[in-house]
């Protein structure tokens, strides 16, 4: 498996190039290895009500727990994958060649593509402090290319706010699915757990990917100088010499208290850095993610018992 | 060189600040974006003492602005040779403020002050300024510092002297708080002018009643050093009761005359005796106990006819032992009817006319038929037919200010009944009416329907017409149209005749016309209607002197000349032209109002707090903030030499006023170090530019 330099991916303009050279890449990489996608591994139960055709129950299950389950094969449907990108401003840093919008319209080019070619469906939605754009899942032609105009949007957004837009997008989707939401998640996080809660009990599988620049992780950023905030505009004279060892306390806090919220949610968060290559992101991002449903299996297991 | 406030120099200390900013190491050379300051702490600029200044220039020329800017504040100036401080001579300024309010009128107050001014004047310096003021209910110069300073010292003197004798007390109520305030604002006006330093003081003649007014004193800002000196008047009789009258309510049928007699509280008597002036013998005075400090309300003995004194008697100052009561008088006024139906016919004008116009508080009326009229003169005349026999008198009467009301009950009976009243040409029919009609543009600006202009009376629809007399007017005469019906037709139309006016309504108020009569409206119109002829209004009867006393509408200056108002004491006051009220109410007593054919009179009494008659002490007056002299540290003479020099360095200063030319220094400073700064620290706009540069580099290398 080769990897793909973001150095080198940064020079193609084109997102559907990026995301074709990507997902070539991945799947490469993936033809060696055990997994096979997403939707294959697909599967729900859920309670039984009235109105559903009896025939699907699973009588096992109501044979040993007394309980009324209906079962979704896992080549009934096929995956219907929610994008939701951050396009607030501060995703607009970066210090190395790929800034971090760039890196996360490439990522959501790239799994609109490859889930596109699995043919499952896909959509994507924006947001800054509210839902900017929503474009619903859907497998038909033309849609990945409406998906990639929207993706070429620079970020336009004003600041993160992470309740409202996961609020809104709750709201709008009304069927089960998978979301994806890819933001560098530089907001208060006090109402995160309970808008990701809300749409994890709503039956969304959530995945959460962070791009972060590795600027942010360690502040090396070389002498003192007057910062401006991209979102806010507020400027603060700082050395990060001086400034490093409270910046990282402060930003171990935030990834820690983001970790927490997604263990207790269930919810895959996986880290991405911007001078990472994306397909070996991604590769991991797949395996973290069917480690996680192994969990969630189990756990549906043990309820089930 | 000298300074006038040389504690600005420290100002200069300031100089530090572009030093230290000078030295200031590791200042930020640009500007990063980052993706959130959510985790960054401002890390302030270090010095550090290796450091060098790099900008001399700048520095210097900072430094320099701000020691100029230092400089100015301290306001130098170069010494000049003036008179030694030791030679100067302190002339005290003394503003002599005299109360003239009538709790003075108690025997011998007067002469105390009078005494006192005497002995003082004698004892003051021989160029002392001095200023002569007065107070009660206002304030007046009566010697202002203008005039004064222009004379020489002794014919000052002299003319604060003659100008005492011609003052006296007054009637007013007394206004501490006033004349204090405005007699320290003609003091800081003549200090202002003033060259050299002295003592100032207020001498307050009065006899520091309590009932003068002080609340003006509570936001008084007194002249640094200013003392006042008490020269109060005492009265040697111990007993002070005062009368006055408890306001009436003539709207209640019970309504009684009240006074109220108050006691001052260090009266030593408390036996006192009520009774009317009059020629009448006979007539016992009520007595009545009144303990010192208390105050009564009593009915007072009945009031014999050609009585308008009630006096007070039992204490032993009398300025305030008169209550004057002017009571209403209620003219007969005398209605002519013109119409030949019998009064108590219900479907008829006239059964309505005589209920709704009866005997008020204001007017005794008696209706008469136009025949009927003897030697009197009728105030209002109501046609509503045309008279049987001819009036002569009748146009006459219009002309000299008599009022017509004419309501026809029959179109052909218009023109008669109006050419009766002296108005020609005006023809009529019958106005075609479906069911009914309804007054809907009415003249609210007509004095006649004026008192309906507010929302709540100015409804006038709800008043249903039956029947109407459409009139042709004609070409010659437009008549003013008061109202008119909703169809457009005139409703009540207005002919100006001499003096005097007739009124047409074109539809009756009696049942078969319309609903008039029944309405709310129907008397207070005709009520109005009276009032306007006759000139009799409800107005207040009682006031406290110097209170203004409203007139009725004077129109111009041929009601100004019938106007007379003749005051207690005889003579005739004048009425100002365009005065809606009379203010010369100087004195108590009975003042007669005649305007034309009518009049009536009203009292003035003394004030009610001129009574309370308890002197003020002093303490009291501190605690309002007065200086008095006994409080206030006289000024050493070291401080009297030092406050010299200072107002001699203000005026030098003043003369010189150098530092304008350092702020005017201290501005070339800056804009040179403006101009400077810019061209010697063009880096960071390179800086911008070059990375903007870098930018478009960046993005031209991109693969398409």
């Amino acid at each position: 498996m080769h990897s793909i330099d973001p150095n080198a991916l940064v020079q193609l303009k084109s997102l559907e190039l990026r995301a074709k050279f990507v997902v070539e890449g991945f799947l490469t990489g993936l033809n060696r290895s055990p997994y096979h996608g997403f939707s294959v591994e697909f599967t729900e139960y859920r309670q039984y009500t009235q109105g559903d055709d009896p025939r699907y129950l699973d009588w096992r299950l109501y044979a040993r727990t007394d309980r009324d389950y209906i079962k979704r094969f896992e080549d009934e449907t096929n995956l219907r994958c929610q994008l939701l990108l951050d396009v607030s401003k501060s995703m607009a840093f970066g210090s190395g060649a790929m800034n971090k919008s760039d890196y996360a319209r490439t990522l959501a080019a790239t799994l609109a593509y490859f889930l596109t070619l699995q043919r499952d469906a896909v959509g994507l939605a924006t947001f800054s402090a509210d839902l900017e754009e929503f474009i619903p899942t859907r497998y038909r032609a033309g849609h990945l290319r409406r998906i990639l105009v929207t993706l070429e949007k620079s970020p336009q957004g004003a600041s993160t706010l992470l309740a409202k837009p996961l609020e809104q997008l709750a709201e709008r989707l009304v069927r089960r699915g998978m979301l994806v939401l890819i933001s560098d998640l530089l907001a208060p996080l006090e109402t995160l757990e309970v808008s990701l809660g809300s749409l994890a009990a709503r039956g969304q599988e959530v995945l959460v990917l962070q791009v972060v620049d590795p600027a942010e992780e360690t502040l090396e950023l070389g002498g003192p100088e007057l910062f401006e905030d991209l979102e806010t505009g507020r400027q603060l004279y700082v050395d990060p010499a001086a400034a490093r060892s409270s910046y990282l306390a402060r930003w171990k806090a935030h990834q820690a208290a983001i970790e927490g919220i997604c263990s207790r949610l269930g919810i895959t968060r996986t880290v991405l850095r911007t001078n990472e290559p994306l397909d070996q992101s991604l590769s991991s991002l797949l395996r973290l993610r069917l480690q996680g449903r192994g969990v969630s299996r189990a756990r549906a297991g043990r309820r089930l018992a | 060189m000298s300074l006038l406030a040389p504690l600005y120099l420290l100002a200069g200390l300031a100089i530090a600040g572009p030093i230290l900013f000078h030295l200031l190491r590791r200042t930020p050379r640009g500007r990063r974006k980052f993706s959130t300051l959510m985790f960054l702490s401002p890390s302030p600029p270090r010095f550090t003492r290796r450091s060098s200044i790099e900008h001399w220039l700048l520095l210097l020329l900072r430094a320099a602005a701000l020691l100029l800017l230092a400089a100015a504040f301290s306001r130098p100036f170069w010494r000049t040779v003036i008179a030694s401080p030791e030679t100067l001579k302190l002339v005290p300024t003394v503003a002599i403020l005299v109360d003239t309010s009538a709790s003075l009128r108690r025997d011998g107050l007067w002469d105390q002050l009078g005494t006192q001014l005497s002995a003082r004047l004698k004892s003051l310096d021989g160029d002392a300024r001095l200023g002569l003021f007065a107070y009660s209910d206002g304030w007046k110069i009566v010697a202002g510092f203008r005039e004064t300073d222009a004379l020489e010292g002794d014919v000052r003197r002299q003319l604060v002297e003659s100008r005492w004798k011609d003052l006296h007390p007054e009637w007013s109520q007394a206004d501490l708080g006033l004349g204090l305030t405005q007699t320290v604002g003609a003091l800081q006006e003549a200090l202002a002018s003033q060259k050299q330093p002295g003592p100032v003081e207020v001498w307050l003649l009065s006899d520091l009643a309590d009932g003068s007014k002080t609340e003006a004193l509570a936001a008084l800002e007194w002249p640094d050093g200013c003392r006042v000196v008490l020269l109060n008047a005492t009265a040697t009789a111990g007993t002070n009761a005062g009368l006055q009258l408890v306001e009436r309510t003539p709207d209640r049928p019970d309504d009684k005359l009240r006074v109220r007699v108050s006691n001052a509280s260090d009266s030593q008597r408390d036996e006192f005796r009520l009774r009317w002036a009059t020629s009448r013998t006979g007539l016992e005075p009520a007595t009545l106990h009144v303990p010192a400090g208390q105050s009564r309300v009593i009915v007072p003995p009945p009031r014999p006819d050609d009585a308008s004194e009630l006096v007070l008697e039992g204490d032993d100052a009398p300025f305030d032992n008169v209550l004057w009561i002017a009571e209403p008088v209620r003219p007969r006024e005398v209605i002519v009817y013109g119409g030949t139906e019998p009064a108590d016919d219900s479907e008829q004008p006239r059964f309505y006319l005589q209920r709704a116009l009866t005997a008020t508080a204001q007017f005794d009326i008696e209706f008469v038929g136009l025949d009927g009229l003897g030697v009197d003169r009728p105030s209002l005349v109501v046609l509503t037919e045309p008279p049987a026999a001819p009036a002569p008198w009748l146009k006459a009467w219009i002309e000299e200010g008599g009022t017509v009301l004419a309501a026809p009950r029959k179109a052909g009976d218009v023109t008669p009944l109006l050419e009766a009243a002296g108005v020609a040409g005006v023809t009529a029919t019958d106005g075609n009416v479906p069911r009914y009609t309804m007054l809907a543009d009415v003249d609210f600006e007509h004095p006649l329907l004026a008192p309906f202009a507010q929302a709540r009376f100015a409804d006038f629809t709800g008043i249903h017409f039956w029947k109407y007399r459409a009139l042709q007017f004609p070409q010659t005469e437009t008549p003013r149209v008061l109202a008119r019906f909703d169809a457009g037709a005139p409703a009540w139309v207005e002919w100006s005749r001499g003096n005097g006016r007739v009124v047409l309504w074109t539809s009756g108020w009696h049942p078969a016309d319309s609903q008039l009569a029944r309405s709310s409206k129907f008397p207070p119109l005709l009520l109005r209607l009276l009032e306007l002829t006759t000139g009799v209004e409800p107005r207040p009867l009682s006031y406290i002197v110097d209170q203004p006393v409203p007139l009725p509408a004077i129109h111009g200056p041929a009601d100004i000349a019938a106007m007379e108002i003749r005051g207690p004491n005889g003579t005739s006051e004048t009425v100002t032209p365009g005065a809606t009220e009379f203010v010369a109410t100087t004195e108590p007593g009975l003042y007669t109002v005649k305007q034309g054919t009518t009049s009536w009179r009203f009292a003035v009494n003394v004030p009610p707090l001129e009574s309370r008659t308890v002197p003020l002490a002093p303490e009291q007056l501190e605690t309002l903030g007065v200086p008095l002299k006994s409080n206030v540290r006289e000024l050493t003479e070291e401080e009297i030499v030092a406050r010299q020099q200072l107002m001699q360095r203000e005026e030098i200063e003043q003369s010189q006023q150098l530092w304008r030319w350092g702020l005017i220094a201290a501005m070339v400073f800056l804009v040179g170090e403006t101009l400077l700064a810019r061209r010697s620290v063009p880096g960071r706009s390179a800086d911008d530019s070059q990375a903007g540069s870098a930018d478009a580099q960046t993005s031209s290398g991109q693969i398409a």
